[in-house]
Order: structure tokens, then sequence, then C-alpha cells
């Protein structure tokens, strides 16, 4: 009992220590990109794990919301010359307003509906910026976008920038987990598990889907800014169909409804591609198997997995899980009928 | 409280699983200094350059669609290897790959991985047009090391912006198209052309170098298409084409040309072709299909020509079939231009007895006047580190064993960046893009 | 006026392509609620094999059959072999079949290599037909597409109106748990209603490969083409497929004639509209 609370309460200086220090033990290479790479892949990720685990909205146009903030972001500060706070708020601005238009649309649809219409609205934006002349310089994309200095703090420096991008994915993990709390996001919550129910209760259900959707748009813009910093250019080879579907399955490996999921599959995702190639030309079926393993028998991911070995090995946290209603994510993924041979219960299951 | 306590069962799995996660992490990130390095079965393990062995880091398209050309490319560089007998002195040269998929981010992430977590001393690299920028602009910020193109065509990567640590001892896609708008002008006498070609930078470079030389000859471009990359359907495009042309100039890729030329047979076009570099280029007319009859004739011009009678060229083809009975019938431009710089890079670190200190200085100084001959004929650098060379005409024709191959009817030599044009004339014309140049 | 009639034709020979291919994904859709988004995978396949075997035995009707024979066997062994493990879960399986496609898609690569390949069509409809309309000659091959389509269209018409399986097909479409309250094999329905649509799939993907060429890739283009049309027309229904099909053909002909630069946009446009405005397509029923 004592070790575990002091452990629980040791955990976050733990991760946070690992987190600052390891620029310092880790290679240039590693910080850049292995961890810069999944810090803002991750935020994006968890622009859809919000959506998807919380809203029910599983979306697939997080991408082309990204590549909007990184669009706007690069054509102001290179095209035009404007100053690179002038960049990223008009970025951020973007995105977000792309993200309530997307949601207008579609608000009305559902489940599988809803991921159509969302990959229509990323296809769209794609080939858009693949045959743009005027904006966005199709298919080459546009180059020379360098993270700033603010102040002392020289961003193009990758440790510096390891910092910042990190600051920013703690401070955005931090807000979605108290978002997820507050009542807008418990009306989410049941409006994810019960539209009609919250309807009848006076909820306003559009609404709320499209403000969670234009949230999501906002801190998938943020990844955008990122990712167009740290790649120095942005093209549409940055938004085609396979990124898109990348983050779809960063978010699924992770575990579709833990936010902790996003930045666990980035990390996963970002090592097998930069490394299974050494191994195998085949690395794309090695991730599809891993995508498809995941989707038959680990609905929840890779925290879930660990969840379900915990409950099989543990005894201390199985007691206290034993019968207790479904935590408050209920994995989208994550069939009832599941069967799963753990002695605290299907109730302690995803629903 | 329920509540709480369901929100601690959540905390204790996610620390576990997190620890479970970072312990993953520490372990690859201690073995990160010396992880394993290359792809694609050429090996090294070690980290570093030792001080008996020079590692070239080769970037190309080795997965997805384009994994062919990568292939090529790769044994380009293996056969300029192995004229040095695999080391420089008494270094042995390892070769460690990475492969790109053609767009720019993944370019730069696989150029970096080389330099900095595989430590590579020489990149050469990529294939395409567009990561050819982003990996000049990655150059800028690694100038203790020294770049050297593989067979990126696009103009700008030296003409405009060049990075002085990236060196082209290939052609552009401007230049190789240098002696084809004056051939089918003059010699083939087409006077009225349209224009079909993707909608994107390589072309534009195509169409741009084409057209400097026939518009300036007196020919007239009377309609451009320019259809979206990946287009399929090309038959309303070949049933809005005009009829009173002679000729159309195709510069798409790969399939799209199939697609297109399959198409304009069916619809029984009358006008004859013109191809891009690409268009008609040994990956192309190694398809297997029966779609040779309608390429025959067909005029084009690139860095290289398949029955060029010169002893060096037909001693590089022999090389090839010898060293790889598996490859295309001949060398294509992506193993040639590979091979071409590859051997540049070797052929500098011999004049430095591989000496890579204080920075590639001295490698980087013997670069800049590198001369040297090739099977193309002889190279060397302009001003801004971006070759002089042969480029041929060709016309497809028909071996008697039924292989189609380019053969070779004009050479076209000392051809620079600006296709002998003065240089601030060549740049006040702009940049080649959908209008830009235009001859009605 | 002659390129008019011309893009036009193009557009509905090009329907015609584009409605084989979407017609087995809306059935899928319409009567298990998979979004089998490895149907651009079976597309894929066909092709392939369809070269493969028209390579072997110098037979373009035998490749034609044998293709979709086999691609059809791939989609019952996907659908028993993993859907049915998770039946009634939308997303999961919408899931699987992503992680399939993946898989597919690379060892396709892997067999297949990069390269194009192009199926030749023999001789006879090879070449032109004189049609008496404008004094212009047309592509057969192209006919060719339209009339295996209308053939399918017709047979399928026939299969959903007048036999007892299609009777069977259109009462699940409408509600799957009282067919199975009224005691019919609902499993072994949807099995078959897979492999047709597999089939379908792969037939499709030998008539591309022979119009036009086959290339890594195409998997996901063929896919999108597939769910803009089943989408266009509305989920599960055959005549929507059509309705779909012909549009996006002449939308696209006519985009790429007269608008070039664009015309990619206006197809998802259209698809945006109707998902916006009516979610169940042009002839589809609400879920």
């Amino acid at each position: 009992m004592m070790p575990a609370r002091m452990l629980r309460l040791a955990l976050p200086i733990i991760i946070a220590l690992f987190l600052l220090a390891f620029p310092l033990f880790a290679s240039v290479f590693f910080v850049v990109q292995i961890g810069i790479q999944s810090l803002f892949l991750g935020i994006v990720a968890l622009s859809l794990v919000f959506l998807a685990g919380y809203g029910g909205m599983v979306s697939l146009a997080q991408v082309a919301l990204y590549g909007a903030a990184g669009y706007v972001l690069a054509i102001l500060t290179i095209t035009y010359n404007q100053p690179w706070y002038v960049g990223v708020v008009a970025g951020l601005a973007g995105s977000t307003l792309l993200a309530v238009i997307f949601a207008l649309i579609s608000v009305r649809t559902q489940g599988i509906y809803f991921l159509m219409i969302t990959l229509a609205e990323a296809m769209f934006v794609f080939y858009y910026a693949d045959q743009d002349r005027i904006f966005t310089n199709g298919h080459t994309g546009i180059n020379g976008v360098t993270p700033p200095a603010v102040g002392p703090l020289v961003l193009a420096d990758p440790t510096t920038f390891y910092y910042m991008v990190l600051i920013v994915a703690v401070l955005t993990y931090l807000g979605m987990r108290y978002l997820v709390r507050t009542p807008f996001g418990l009306a989410l919550q049941g409006i994810r598990d019960n539209p009609q129910r919250m309807q009848s209760l006076g909820f306003n259900v559009p609404a709320h889907r499209i403000a969670a959707f234009t949230l999501a748009g906002f801190i998938a813009g943020i990844g955008g800014v990122l990712g167009v910093w740290y790649n120095g250019a942005i093209s549409p080879g940055s938004i085609d169909l396979t990124r898109t579907i990348n983050v779809l399955v960063i978010a699924v490996l992770g575990g579709l409804s833990y936010f902790e999921g996003a930045f666990v599959g980035a990390v996963f995702f970002t090592l097998i591609t930069n490394f299974a190639s050494s191994f195998t030309d085949r690395f794309n079926t090695v991730i599809g198997l891993a995508f498809l393993l995941v989707a038959l028998f680990f609905p929840d991911g890779l925290i879930g997995l660990s969840r379900r070995i915990i409950q099989l090995t543990s005894r201390t946290t199985s007691g206290r899980g034993k019968g207790m209603a479904p935590p408050a994510p209920s994995s989208p993924v994550s069939a009832s009928g599941d069967s799963a041979p753990t002695a605290s219960g299907a109730g302690a299951e995803g629903k | 409280m329920k509540h709480s306590n369901t929100r601690i069962v959540r905390q204790v799995d996610w620390f576990r699983s997190l620890m479970l996660f970072m312990g993953m992490i520490a372990l690859l990130t201690a073995c990160g200094g010396g992880a394993p390095t290359s792809g694609g079965g050429l090996n090294t393990g070690s980290n570093g350059s030792s001080a008996n062995e020079i590692k070239i880091g080769v970037l190309a398209t080795f997965t997805g669609a384009f994994a062919v050309d990568g292939q090529d490319a790769l044994r380009g560089v293996k056969m300029a290897v192995a004229e040095f007998g695999g080391k420089i002195g008494n270094k042995k040269i390892v070769l460690v790959t990475e492969s790109s998929d053609a767009t720019p981010a993944v370019a730069r992430d696989a150029a970096r991985k080389l330099i900095e977590q595989d430590n590579v001393d020489i990149l050469v690299g990529p294939l395409s047009g567009d990561e050819g920028l982003a990996v000049r602009d990655y150059a800028k910020t690694k100038p203790n090391k020294v770049f050297l193109n593989g067979s990126s065509g696009a103009q700008d990567t030296t003409l405009r912006n060049p990075a002085p640590n990236f060196y082209r001892f290939s052609t552009d896609g401007t230049q190789w198209m240098a002696g084809l708008g004056d051939y089918v002008y003059q010699t083939q006498g087409y006077k009225r052309v349209a224009v079909l070609a993707e909608d994107y930078s390589f072309p534009y470079s195509q169409v741009g170098g084409f057209m400097t030389e026939f518009c300036r000859d007196g020919g007239h471009v009377v309609k451009k298409f320019w259809v979206p990359i990946g287009t399929t359907d090309y038959s309303s495009v070949v049933s809005s084409m005009p009829t009173n042309i002679d000729a159309i100039y195709v510069a798409l890729g790969g399939s799209d040309s199939i697609n297109f030329l399959k198409q304009y047979v069916q619809f029984g076009g009358k006008a004859k072709i013109i191809g891009g570099t690409v268009t008609v280029d040994q990956t192309v007319l190694s398809t297997k299909g029966t779609l040779y009859q309608h390429v025959l004739g067909v005029a084009s011009s690139g860095p290289i020509a398949d029955n060029n009678p010169d002893p060096a060229w037909q001693k590089f083809v022999q090389q090839y079939k010898s060293m790889f009975p598996d490859g295309f019938p001949s060398p294509s431009l992506f193993a040639h231009a590979y091979y071409v710089n590859a051997k540049a890079a070797l052929l500098g670190l011999q004049k430095v007895n591989g000496d890579l200190s204080n920075g590639e200085a001295k490698l980087k100084q013997v670069l800049s006047t590198l001369q040297f001959d090739t099977p193309t004929g002889p190279v060397r650098l302009d001003h801004n580190r971006n070759a002089i060379a042969n480029i041929f005409v060709t016309v497809v024709d028909k071996k008697p064993d039924g292989t189609l191959y380019n053969k070779l009817v004009k050479v076209v030599t000392n051809v620079n960046q600006t296709l002998g044009i003065p240089e601030d004339q060549y740049l006040k014309m702009g940049p080649f893009s959908r209008d830009n140049p235009s001859c009605p | 006026m002659r390129e008019f009639i011309v893009t036009t034709l193009n557009g509905l020979t090009l329907g015609g392509l584009y409605f084989l291919v979407a017609a087995g994904f809306t059935l899928v859709f319409g009567l298990m609620r998979i979004v089998n988004l490895a149907h651009g995978s079976l597309y894929l396949s066909g092709a392939y094999l369809g070269w493969s075997i028209g390579n072997a035995t110098g037979n373009w009707l035998l490749a034609v059959i044998g293709a979709a024979l086999c691609v059809a066997a791939a989609g019952l062994l996907l659908q028993q072999g993993l859907l049915r493990r998770i039946q009634g879960q939308d997303l999961r399986e919408a899931l699987v079949t992503i992680g399939v496609s993946i898989v597919v898609a690379d060892l396709l690569l892997a067999f297949y290599g990069g390269q194009n390949y192009e199926i030749a069509a023999p001789d006879i409809i090879s070449g032109g037909t004189y049609l008496g309309i404008a004094g212009l000659t047309y592509p057969t091959i192209r006919l060719l597409t339209l009339g295996i389509a209308l053939l399918v269209g017709i047979a399928l018409w026939f299969l959903l109106r007048h036999t007892r399986l299609g009777m069977i097909i259109r009462a699940g479409i409408d509600d799957r748990a009282m067919v199975s309250a009224a005691g019919i094999n609902v499993q072994l329905v949807f099995a078959i209603v897979f492999a047709l649509g597999a089939l379908l799939a792969g037939l499709a993907g030998v008539i591309g490969a022979t119009n036009l060429s086959v290339q890594p890739g195409d998997d996901s283009l063929y896919l999108l083409y597939s769910l803009t049309v089943v989408i266009i027309g509305g989920m599960g229904s055959v005549g929507g497929a059509a309705i779909g099909a012909l549009l996006v053909g002449l939308v696209q002909q006519y985009g790429l004639a007269y608008i070039p630069t664009y015309s990619v946009l206006i197809t998802f446009a259209m698809m945006i509209l109707v998902l916006a405005i009516r979610p169940q397509g042009i002839a589809g029923r609400r879920a």
C-alpha cells in the first residue's frame, strides 16, 4: 500500500526527469528524429484520441488540419515575409477555422460516415495543396522555413527546440486531461455514449461536437506549426493519404482512448519507421501487421494491453478494480463481448 | 469514492506501461550511439568512421513504387566503388544505404539519419527533384560534410541558393533537353507542337528546356496540357488535342506516359510524339506489354543514349551487365547519374588520399575543380558546382532481338545549366512555370 | 461538338469501370455494414493476377475469369478468417481492413515490383470501332468496358429482384435482425455477398489494367473512387452505384477536358456536398 502510493507520487517526477534529461544522454539524432518527431506527431495523434476516445468521432482529417496550419505559417513567413509570430497565430487560426468548416459539414454524420467524410475532406485539402500554384506552390511545396529566435532562445538549435516542443506537448496533454473532466468534457463523453439521451436532456449535441472538432483542429494545428519548423518545409507529401493513415495507426497502436497512447504510439511508430528498415525492406508489412494485431486482439492499444497484463498479474490493483464501472474513456474500437479471461471480470474492460 | 478509485487504477496502469516504454527507449538510446546503421543489406554495424574505413551514405528510393529506380541507382554506386577496388589508399569503402519515398520530408529524415546516426563521411543522393531541394537545405546545416547529388534534376538545387558543400556532377532536368528542340525543328521538321506534361516542377524544367530552343528556332507551341500528377485517364486530353499540329511533346513520367500512349493509339491519334527524358527512358522501354510498336521513332534527349558507340560507354554497359545480370538490359539514367557522382567522390578522395580532416576541407577544394572522363564524355563543374557535360539526342529504335532502345542521333557537348545563354539573361527569364516560356 | 461527344463517351465508359469497382463495395456495406477499406487491395490483386494469368496462358478471357475467381476466394478468406470474428463492430472492421490493405499493398509491391504492368487486350478488341455519330472512331476496349458494366448491372438487378437470394439480400439490407429471426442462414448469405463483392473488384481490376495499366498506389486510388461513387450514389444501392459512377466518370472527364488543374477537387467537392446535404446518398436509405 505505502510503496504503491509512493510510486504513484513519484511517477510524474520520474517521467519528467527522463524527458528533461533525454538530450543529455541521447545522441542528437535521437533527440531530433525520434524525440521531437514523436512529440509533435503525438500532439496530432492527441487530437485524434480526444475526438475518437472522448467524443466518439474517429476523424481522418487531423493531418489535413495539421497541414493547414503548416501551410499558412510557411506561406506567410516565406512568400509574404511576415514575422514568425504572425505566421504562428495565423496558422493556428487557419487550422481552427478549417476545422469549424469541416465540422459544420460533418456534424450530422456519425460513425463510419463521419470517418469517410473526414477522409474526403482530407483528400480535398491534399489535392488542393498538390495542384494550387498561387499559394501552396504545388507538388514542390514551400522550403526554407526555419524556426525563429525568440529573444535569447535560438529555436533552430536542436536541444532548445526539443525542450520547447516538450513543454508544448506536456501543456497540451495536461490541458486535454483537464478538459475531459470539465462539464464540457463530461457532456462530450455523454454524447459519445448516448447522443439521443443527451439531446433529450437538453444538451445541444451538434454544438458540442462542433466545439470538440474545432478544438481538435486547434491542437492539430499546434502539431502543424511544430512539424513545419522541424522539417524546415511543407509539401503535399506531408499530408497525403499515407501520413493521414499514419496518425490513425499511431493513435490505434497506442490506444485510441488514452491520451498517453498518442505519445506512446508515436514513439513506437517513429522507432519502427526509422530502424525497421535496417532489418527488412518489408517494414510496411510489419507496421500493417502490428496494426492488424492491435485492431483484432488488443483494441485498447499498447496502453490497454499493459493494463490487461497488470490486471492478470497484480493483486493490489485488481482488488480495487474488480467490479468497478469502466473508466471514463471507452475505446471506440474494443468490443462488448470481447472475451478477456481476467479474474477481475468483464466490467473492468473498456466498454 | 468510485470515481477516484478508477482514476487511481488508471494512473498505475499508465505508470506501468510508461515504465515499460521508457525502459525500451532508454535501452535503445543507450545503444543509440552504436545502433545498427544501414538498410538494404550493405552493413557496417560500427559507429563513426574508424581510421581505416570511409563511409559513403547512399540515399535513394529503395521502397515504394520507385524502388526499381533506386535499385539501379545503387548499382551505379557499386560500379564506381568496384573501379577503385573498394578502397582508397588503405581505407576500405563502406556503403550505407537509406531509403526515401520521393517526398522531401522523408528524404531529409533519411539524410539526417545517414549523417547524424550512421555517421557517414559523404552522402550521395537523392534520387528525385523535389527531394534534392530538401537535401540541399539540409546540407547547408552540415557544412563539414560533403554532399553529392544522386540523380535529382531540379534546376534550383544549384542554380538558385546553392549550398557550398553540395556538388552535382550529373546534369539537371533542363540540361537534359539540350539539342532536342533544335533536332525536332530542323531535322524532324516539326513546326507546330502541343505539350502534355504533369503539373509540377520537374516537367516545368523539361518543357522549359525544350521550348527555349524550339521557340528560338521559330517553332510554335499551340497548346499546353498540364495534368494533375496521378491522372490515369487521358482520353479527354487526347480528344481535345488540336488537329493542326505535327507532334505532341509528352513529358510524363513512367506509368502516366504508358497510359497516355496506350490511349492515344486507341483513339487513332495521328500526331507524332516527342519524348521528355523520362517519357521513354529505360524503365519505360522495358515495361512488359505490347506498347513498343507505338514508341518507335520517338525523339528524346537526356544524359545517356543506349547505343552510344563511344568505347567508354560500351565498356560501362558491359561492366553493368556482367556485374548485374538481373539488372536492366542497359543502365538507366539513375545508374549513370549515381555512378558519375559516386566516382567523383572517390576520385576526390583518392586525390586527397582519404584525408577528411578539418571539415573535409581538402576534399571540397578538390571537388570544385575536379574534371574527369565519364562513360558519357568529360564532366566539370560550373561556379554553382553544377555539371557541364554532354547531352544526347536519341530516337527510339528496335534491336534485332526485339528489345527497344534509344538510338543516338546527336551529341551536344559542353551543356551548362543556362543552356549556353549568359547567366544573368537566363535568370531574368524567370523560373520555368506553366506559362513561362510561351510561344503560341 | 465532336470533342463534347468524345468527352461524354469517355465519361460514360469510365463510369462503367467505376461501377464495376463500386458495385461490390456498396453491396457489402449495404448488407453487412462493413466498410471494406481493403476493397482497393482486391482491385489491385485482381489486376496483377490478371496480368500473371494472361502472361502465362496468353488468353485474355482466361485471365479475366481466373483473376476474378481468385480474388473472390481471397475475399471469402478475408471475411471468414478475420471479419467474421469481429462482426457487428463497424469501426473495428474498418480498422482491420485498413491493416489488411497496408499488408497486401506491401506484399504485392514485393512480389511484382514497382514498375508498370499493362494487360494486352486481344486483337479484336484493340483498336477502334467506327461509330455513326460525328464520324468518329472510338476505342473498342472502352466500349467493351461499358458493355461489361451494363451486363453486370443487369445481372445484379436480376439477382436482387428475381431470385430468392436477392430477396434475402434486400431484406437483409433493410432489416438484418428480422432476416435472422426468420430462420435464414445469415452467415451464408454474408459469405456469398462478400465473395461476390470481391469477385467484382477483381474483375474490375483486370479490366482497368487492360484499359489503362496497373501500378502500386492504384489500390488507394480506386478505393477512393469507390468511396466517392458509393457515397454519392447511396450506400447499399446498386442502382445508386450506377448513378454515382456515371456522375463521377462524367465529372472527371469534363473536368479534365475543360478545367484540368482543379478537376480532381471537383469530385471530392461533390462527395463532401452529398455527405453534408443528404448523407444517405442519392438512392440510399437511412441506416
